[in-house]
């Protein structure tokens, strides 16, 4: 068994995800724009997974999306906005021969069809997809959350204008 | 543990509640900042304004033509700022005790984030949860 030690450069940024032989890895919380992670890995081999965190690919998105829209009065309060769907989409092989292997992730600026991650260190990786995908699902989903939360804005606006017309 | 590379929506369950902290912690902001003012008198005309100013923009100006004489709480408004003045007094411990408890709620669910550690929110939140106590303090006394 190998202890692979994994630092991951500004995971917020991207929202990323990284998986190891199908499981997450659990980081430290973030300091000064770096996250690390210690993962026992008892193959000489072992696959990285980097995929992006989005609350509108969940299942229940629009379920949420609305009540925070609502909570945050029309996201006036809400720090977290959805803009882009572009995700990325990385996988390797990480070869795990070194006595001490360690490697260090670093997600690259976004721009749909470059390489998405930057994988450095002395374990070698041998990559099998490492590309900015825009996700026509998310980019669906976000033209319908605008669409809705114009609309309850404005319904909203209309009722507060009787409520005060009313009061006055 | 999950497999497979997929999120699942129990993965998708703390980000959530961070989400929720963050609005949270926004909007404690706000009522923490009203609660605080409202403590000092000099700072209700002021609040009075800033209602106002809100109506006019929320309503994008609309409001001068559902009512025309809307103009007259600008102008005169010297008995409305006076009834203002007994409402917020009146909802003053209310206000701290909102603010106390969005503070509160607030800086748990920061705290449950294994990701972030959100400093200067969590700072502001003992802050003002300190100032809130005092307040509730003083304006109970001033009850009593």
């Amino acid at each position: 068994m190998k202890q692979l030690k994994i630092k991951f450069i500004n995971p917020r940024y991207h929202n990323a995800v990284v998986f190891l032989d199908g499981k997450q890895v659990k980081f430290s919380k973030v300091k000064d724009g770096v996250c690390e992670a210690t993962v026992n890995v008892e193959k000489p081999r072992a696959n990285l997974s980097v995929l992006t965190y989005n609350e509108l690919i969940s299942p229940l998105w629009w379920f949420f999306s609305l009540i925070f829209y609502l909570i945050s009065v029309f996201g006036l309060f809400d720090p977290i906005k959805v803009k882009s769907a572009v995700t990325i989409n990385y996988s390797s092989t990480i070869d795990l021969s070194e006595e001490q292997p360690f490697i260090t992730i670093k997600t690259n600026r976004i721009k749909v069809g470059d390489s998405a991650i930057t994988i450095s260190g002395n374990a070698k990786n041998y990559d099998e997809n490492n590309v900015f995908v825009l996700d026509k699902t998310l980019q669906k989903r976000i033209k319908i959350l605008r669409v809705l939360k114009i609309f309850i804005f404005i319904v909203a606006v209309l009722l507060i204008i009787l409520k005060i017309a009313k009061i006055i | 543990m999950k497999s497979d590379n997929k999120l699942f929506i129990s993965d998708y369950a703390p980000g959530y509640l961070t989400h929720f902290g963050l609005i949270l912690s926004n909007l404690s902001i706000v009522v923490t900042i009203i609660a605080f003012l409202s403590m000092f008198t000099v700072f209700i005309p002021a609040l009075y304004w800033i209602g106002l100013i809100l109506i006019v923009l929320c309503s994008i100006g609309t409001i001068f033509i559902i009512d025309p004489n809307f103009g007259r709480f600008f102008t005169d408004g010297s008995e409305i700022v006076v009834s203002f003045y007994e409402k917020v007094t009146s909802i003053t411990p209310t206000l701290a005790i909102v603010g106390l408890v969005m503070v509160a709620c607030s800086f748990v669910i920061l705290l449950l984030d294994k990701r972030e550690r959100y400093v200067g929110r969590k700072v502001y939140s003992i802050l003002m949860a300190i100032v809130m106590i005092i307040e509730l303090v003083i304006v109970s006394g001033v009850a009593l």
